[in-house]
């Protein structure tokens, strides 16, 4: 926690953190000038002013208006090369404010604060600008630590863990699956039943190939819900996955609770692809047990169930193919090549990463926002409502 | 051949004279009294006044060859199905008469099922960059198992292909790759020979477009116009369904695969494939999109069902399933130079060797059997599949 956000606002003295704030204001700017970089030269407490009027326009008029001032005041500040001296006192500046802030409200007004850099990181990437926003993930995700940590409440855990989820989607949306990892094990220390979090982190890890750690997270998350079908699912292959490295006697009750889960789920109502899929580890389970007529008996109850799913029939063609049944294969085959094309296959839908209820969570968190905007147009109402830049 | 055409030829021309004028065909071959399988000789034998325009054969109503000149002789694989099949002799002659000939051959009763067949090897003959077309018969030989082979069919050059365009439209596919590769496919169907066959299949985590088998570029065209690069990748399913499909399908059979080899949906792995594939005799192509990556670097991805190293293998098994076929890897860096790819396969399979054996120590179980082929002129390289599975 040392180098956080947190951190560094509780060791700031309000006295000391002015001159801190000008002092380190007044490097950053000096080093902007110097560089001859095209960055505006605002003095720090220009800085600061405007910053605030930022909050304050987010209190009064929501958050796209507010998204818009605080675009164009971070363009103008990191310049059109960005540099990261600049950014880190850029980013003093604004704790300052928000400290100051906080020194007449209660810590609750730290949520709309929160949403707007959340808000603003997407605003930032659908413009391209990585640096900024690298910078607004920074802000949102230290500062909902800080939220967490001082506000001791449900809520704020809540909050708080939502934030590092919504961060750690990002990230496994780019395929940065370590980075989005560590996002999502902070979410679950504020929130440890942030029931997406602790999927994603075996999604993660299943990724990777640690199928034992996986297995580790899954299993925390059943205790939070026990029928959550794609836990079990990926309970049931990442335990036949660790089984397959790990062959012998003392593997037969993993394997039969696996086997079970699986059956369990292929003869469920889940969704279509669960019980696809199900069947489809179920079948390749029994197929490398060599047990063909019990895998074709299988396979058929599937089709029976699915008739419309490929990748079932793919492995019936397989089986019938091997068993010299060469005629029935082909028609199968022929199946599969009618009624094209083909949807997301069961085995795509299971591989895309889970983030069901993440953008109905934000709406929520976004609607909640708005109960404590009040707190800040409190704790901005000095702030000038006009600025020019 | 020579005393059944000529009893026909008399049984015709002891007709009335009218009959005599009139343009007819008889298949010589098969009688359609047997069961036949693998290669089977077709031969056809023409009367009449009215000359030639063409003669076509067909195999289970789909032309096979035609000709405008006799001899009018083919040999054609049938594929090794015990089952019926039709065979037709066409004749069109130049005064607009057409007339027909067909013969039934049986299906064997399962009881009598034997094993015969013919192991027909692909061979790609080359001396440095330059393709080698003028060997003969006899400058080969074939090595089954530890044992020479007699070499029974040989034929060289303009040999009809039957081919398969696997087309990955996965996402990773998306923009330029996946419309260089289309047209890339166009400029391997215009460049079919009259005899040539294809389809194409296009997959990504599922089939996404497949054709029927058409000598017609223009029957296949379409399906490359509108294709939209969406979903995952799964190649060892689709490879594994275009060899089982290509079994059907007579003569040299090819599949030209055009992906970055990502698999990652798959529900068959690929030593599945690998076993598919030695026991059958298609050829398989891959044109590898490699953009950036080495030629020989196997790239690091993950997903759900494989992890780095899971996918590594599975990498190199299907390098290994490509070069066992006797087909072989084009690795491509650019988008831009994948028509010149495409062209260079089609090409490939214009200037190979047909060589037909009968395994003399075929026992049927199941078992691997190494095959070496070498020529005795030095300096030529030769490629083609290195074993089958005898089952």
């Amino acid at each position: 926690m040392q180098n956080t956000l947190h951190a560094r606002l509780a060791r700031a003295r309000p006295a000391a953190r002015r001159v801190a704030l000008v002092a380190l204001g007044g490097l950053l700017l000096s080093a902007a000038g110097a560089s001859g970089a095209s960055g505006a030269v605002l003095k720090p407490e220009q800085v600061q002013k405007r910053y605030r009027s930022v909050l304050a326009e987010l209190a009064n008029s929501g958050i796209t208006p507010a998204l818009e001032r605080l675009g164009a005041l971070e363009a103008e500040m990191v310049g059109d090369t960005p540099s990261q001296n600049r950014i880190v006192g850029f980013w003093k500046l604004k704790l300052g404010v928000i400290r100051e802030i906080l020194e007449e409200q209660p810590i609750d007004v730290l949520v709309p604060i929160i949403m707007l850099h959340h808000e603003a990181y997407g605003y930032y990437m659908e413009k391209g600008n990585g640096i900024l926003a690298g910078h607004a993930r920074t802000m949102a995700t230290e500062l909902a630590d800080v939220y967490a940590d001082k506000a001791r409440s449900p809520q704020a855990n809540v909050v708080a863990g939502w934030v590092l989820t919504s961060f750690g989607a990002q990230l496994q949306r780019w395929r940065a699956l370590k980075g989005s990892t560590e996002f999502y094990h902070r979410a679950v220390k504020w929130d440890p039943s942030n029931r997406l979090a602790l999927l994603n982190i075996a999604v993660n890890l299943e990724k990777v190939g640690q199928y034992a750690r996986a297995i580790e997270y899954l299993e925390q998350l059943l205790k939070l819900s026990p029928e959550d079908p794609a836990a079990r699912l990926r309970l049931a292959t990442c335990r036949l996955r660790t089984l397959d490295s790990h062959p012998g006697d003392s593997q037969e009750i993993p394997r039969r609770k696996a086997l079970d889960a699986l059956a369990d789920l292929a003869h469920s109502d889940e969704a279509d692809w669960v019980r696809s899929v199900a069947y489809q580890e179920w079948a390749r389970d029994l197929l490398r047990s060599g047990r063909t007529s019990e895998t074709e008996k299988l396979l058929r109850e599937a089709l029976g169930a699915l008739p419309a799913d490929r990748q079932l029939k793919i492995l019936l063609v397989s089986l019938l193919e091997r068993s010299r049944r060469r005629s029935e294969a082909n028609a199968l085959l022929d199946e599969i090549k009618a009624r094209l094309p083909a949807g997301v296959s069961a085995r795509q839908i299971y591989d895309t990463f889970p983030h069901a209820g993440l953008e109905e969570a934000r709406d929520n968190l976004l609607a909640a926002m708005t109960e404590r905007m009040t707190l800040l147009a409190a704790g901005t109402s000095d702030a000038p409502v006009e600025l020019g830049s | 051949m020579r005393a059944l055409w000529g009893a026909l030829a008399l049984a015709a021309c002891a007709m009335p004279v009218a009959a005599a004028e009139d343009p007819a065909i008889f298949l010589d071959y098969p009688l359609g009294l047997e069961f036949v399988s693998g290669p089977v000789k077709i031969e056809a034998g023409v009367i009449g006044d009215d000359p030639v325009r063409i003669v076509e054969f067909q195999v289970d109503g789909k032309p096979v060859v035609r000709f405008d000149r006799p001899p009018y002789r083919v040999i054609v694989d049938v594929g090794w199905e015990n089952v019926e099949h039709e065979f037709t002799a066409i004749l069109r002659t130049r005064g607009g008469l057409e007339v027909s000939s067909s013969v039934r051959t049986p299906r064997l009763r399962m009881d009598d099922e034997l094993k015969v067949e013919l192991m027909q090897l692909y061979v790609t003959a080359s001396e440095g960059e330059r393709r080698r077309l003028d060997l003969e018969r006899e400058d080969f030989r074939i090595v089954d198992d530890g044992h020479e082979q007699k070499i029974v069919t040989f034929e060289r050059g303009e040999v009809p292909v039957t081919a398969v365009l696997l087309l990955d439209c996965s996402l990773s596919m998306k923009g330029d790759r996946l419309e260089a590769a289309l047209a890339g496919a166009r400029v391997f169907l215009d460049e079919m020979a009259e005899l040539d066959r294809a389809s194409v299949m296009l997959f990504s985590d599922n089939l996404q477009g497949s054709t029927v088998f058409s000598e017609q570029a223009a029957d296949l065209e379409p399906a490359l116009s509108e294709v939209i690069a969406a979903g995952g990748t799964s190649i060892n399913d689709h490879l594994f369904l275009t060899l089982q499909d290509l079994e059907r399908q007579q003569g040299r059979r090819a599949i030209v695969l055009f992906s970055d080899g990502a698999d990652v949906h798959s529900v068959l792995g690929m030593e599945h494939v690998l076993e598919k594939a030695q026991r059958s005799s298609s050829l398989i192509y891959w044109i590898y999109l490699a953009e950036g990556a080495g030629a020989d670097e196997v790239p690091s991805y993950s997903s759900s069902w494989r992890d780095v190293e899971r996918n590594k293998e599975e990498f190199k098994l299907l390098r290994r399933t490509i070069r066992e076929s006797g087909g072989r890897i084009q690795v491509v860096q650019r988008p831009e130079d994948l028509a010149a790819a495409f062209k260079t396969i089609i090409d490939e399979l214009r200037g190979q060797y047909v060589l037909g054996y009968y395994p003399s120590h075929r026992r049927n179980d199941g078992g691997w059997r190494n095959v070496k082929v070498r020529v005795r002129e030095g300096g030529v390289d030769l490629r083609t599949r290195n074993g089958y599975t005898d089952w």
